[in-house]
């Protein structure tokens, strides 16, 4: 069930960058998901996005579908009787086109197989300016996603990562860039190492570790504004920031009291409240989807395992059972399961479902530092591949896999961003 | 002090952004570190002209590092030598302050890795208060994994990585 497809998406955006002539390889499992024929879209000369072509990849990522070779479909709105031609479960058929200023998107979303044959299950149109027709290829990819799973989609979502350049001016950068790396922006250069970003649920912030004083300390920093405040900068260890979901917190592990310990900044009482006290290392805290508990990753029963502390009742228990080590607990929105790096041949992205199994997502040896979609769908990790550190992508059931390797430097911790509604 | 402006020159790949001095406006931020814009709309933070160098006595400069095993803080015995050449510096040069800085291979997550380059780093404070070194003349921080001394991903290059560095 290994397939080595390279799809020759090389992507002739701006010539700088790290993820510029990105390159996405799939290494798995494209053949198991719903099957799904996005036809060309039929659209003017002056839009430069293969809108059929983003719809495709969105989809093929998150795991669900199994989209056609496009070539040799009709072009455009193609009528029914040709849509039926198609061996698919589902036909999605649309242009662009100018009316008056503006450029619309329609799109058909139509059944193939079984009762629902023929039937149209979606039709939309929506105005996209030029310059944003690859944000708006991501929402046809969203309201398809949703029409035929009855999730919300989340391809308009940003992610963040550190950038490592050795030898260039600044060898740290926080970057931003849309999920799959395209539009990517630096948010913070350094000379010193940068560490764990993680978004404010609003999207408008991110709080790192930076280096820049010759020794951690954890900031706040509006991506809009440039304004940047320090949050912490205790004697120690300061590492691992985490927002709550909620908004109202930042979690964060500090040694100033001996150990490594779980403490939280709240936001609105500006108080810093200690979470752990133990003799053995605590860190990585990260939050539940309802901001009501902690995961974090301790060693106090000898070799690192997930605990989660619950704030209603102040107990922590042991969550990982299996596997030498468990590392990075990650709440998988919408489900009871979570996302963990899991030491069993190396570090593999695995899933722990609520009955204590863990479920290999990789075959990787290096895995770390993993983010799940704010859907659930897919989880972002960064990983060695072909002797460069860069992202990977997992759907969240394990059914697919593709590296998006970077051209030039080294990429780690991965963070994927609020889904926004816009 | 650990660190000392020399003109460092820097190659930059193709068409890479650029650059420390010159684009944008430069100030501080309040605690020594020079703050800049970058001439693509990024903050930048640190002195590219700067170099850490060693500064500590000139007949211990190929002796700073301490190597560790895998998940391990334990002093190994080859490097006792190492440990007693720099305590007995310390404790001749009272005034003398030094940086314990503990690093790890990539293995693991880079969160529980700077907690274990902590625990390095501490694993060598504690051996020199053992050997009469004040606590005053010692300081430490983790980086983790994120400054490797190799940073290629082999075996070869994380047997150099795990390792605790000392300077003055």
């Amino acid at each position: 069930m290994f397939f080595r497809v390279v799809l020759g998406m090389v992507l002739a955006v701006a010539s700088c960058g790290a993820m510029a002539a990105l390159q996405i390889e799939i290494t798995g499992g494209i053949n198991q998901g719903q099957a799904i024929a996005v036809l060309p879209f039929e659209q003017p000369a002056e839009v430069k996005v293969d809108v059929a072509a983003v719809v495709d990849a969105d989809l093929m990522r998150s795991g669900k579908f199994s989209p056609l070779p496009r070539s040799g479909m009709p072009t455009g709105m193609a009528k029914d009787e040709e849509l039926l031609k198609a061996d698919a479960e589902v036909a999605v058929t649309g242009r662009v086109y100018k009316e008056g200023g503006a450029y619309q998107v329609e799109y058909r979303i139509v059944a193939l197989k079984g009762a629902d044959r023929g039937k149209l299950l979606g039709h939309f149109k929506g105005a996209a300016p030029l310059d944003l027709m690859r944000q708006a290829a991501h929402r046809v990819s969203d309201r398809v996603y949703e029409t035929l799973t009855g999730q919300k989609g989340c391809f308009r979502t940003r992610i963040a990562y550190i950038l490592r350049r050795d030898g260039a001016p600044f060898p740290y950068q926080l970057m931003t860039a849309d999920y799959d790396g395209y539009n990517e922006t630096a948010v913070l250069k350094s000379t010193q190492p940068l560490m764990t970003p993680s978004w404010s649920p609003d999207g408008r912030r991110l709080v790192y570790v930076s280096f820049e004083g010759r020794r951690p300390a954890i900031f706040v920093h509006d991506i809009f504004t440039r304004q940047r405040t320090r949050l912490a900068s205790y004697p120690g260890l300061n590492s691992s920031p985490s927002w709550s979901p909620d908004g109202s917190k930042i979690a964060m592990t500090l040694s100033k009291d001996g150990q490594p310990d779980i403490y939280y900044y709240d936001l609105g009482s500006k108080q810093l409240v200690r979470v752990t006290q133990n003799q053995a290392i605590d860190t990585e805290p990260t939050w539940s989807a309802d901001s009501r508990s902690l995961y974090f990753t301790s060693e106090r029963g000898g070799k690192a395992q997930i605990y989660r502390h619950d704030f209603a009742t102040g107990k922590n228990e042991r969550v990982t059972y299996q596997g030498k080590m468990n590392l990075s607990a990650r709440s998988i929105p919408g489900s009871n399961a979570i996302i963990v790096i899991t030491q069993q041949n190396g570090y593999r992205v695995a899933r722990m479902d609520v009955d204590g199994s863990i479920y290999m997502l990789t075959t990787s040896s290096l895995d770390e530092s993993p983010s799940v979609a704010p859907n659930g769908s897919m989880v972002i990790y960064a990983t060695v591949y072909n002797g460069r550190k860069g992202l990977a992508i997992v759907s969240a059931d394990g059914r697919f896999k593709a590296n998006l390797p970077s051209s030039s430097g080294e990429i780690s911790s991965p963070t994927w961003g609020p889904a926004l509604d816009k | 002090m650990m660190l000392m402006a020399v003109a460092a020159a820097m190659s930059i790949a193709g068409c890479s952004t650029t650059s420390g001095s010159g684009a944008g406006a430069e100030g501080y931020d309040g605690q020594g570190v020079v703050t800049g814009i970058d001439s693509d709309g990024a903050m930048t933070v640190g002195d590219p002209n700067e170099v850490q160098t060693y500064n500590g006595p000139e007949s211990l400069r190929e002796k700073n590092t301490i190597y560790f095993n895998f998940d391990s803080d334990q002093i190994l015995d080859a490097y006792v030598g190492t440990m007693q050449s720099h305590a007995q510096f310390l404790r001749n040069n009272p005034d003398a302050k030094i940086v314990i800085e503990g690093h790890t291979d990539e293995r693991g997550t880079p969160e529980y890795n700077i907690a274990l380059g902590e625990r390095r780093a501490r694993s060598v404070a504690r051996y020199m208060q053992n050997l009469g070194v004040d606590v005053g003349q010692l300081s430490i921080v983790s980086y983790g994994e994120e400054k490797p001394a190799d940073p290629t991903h082999s075996e070869a290059a994380w047997s150099k990585n795990r390792r605790a560095v000392i300077n003055y």
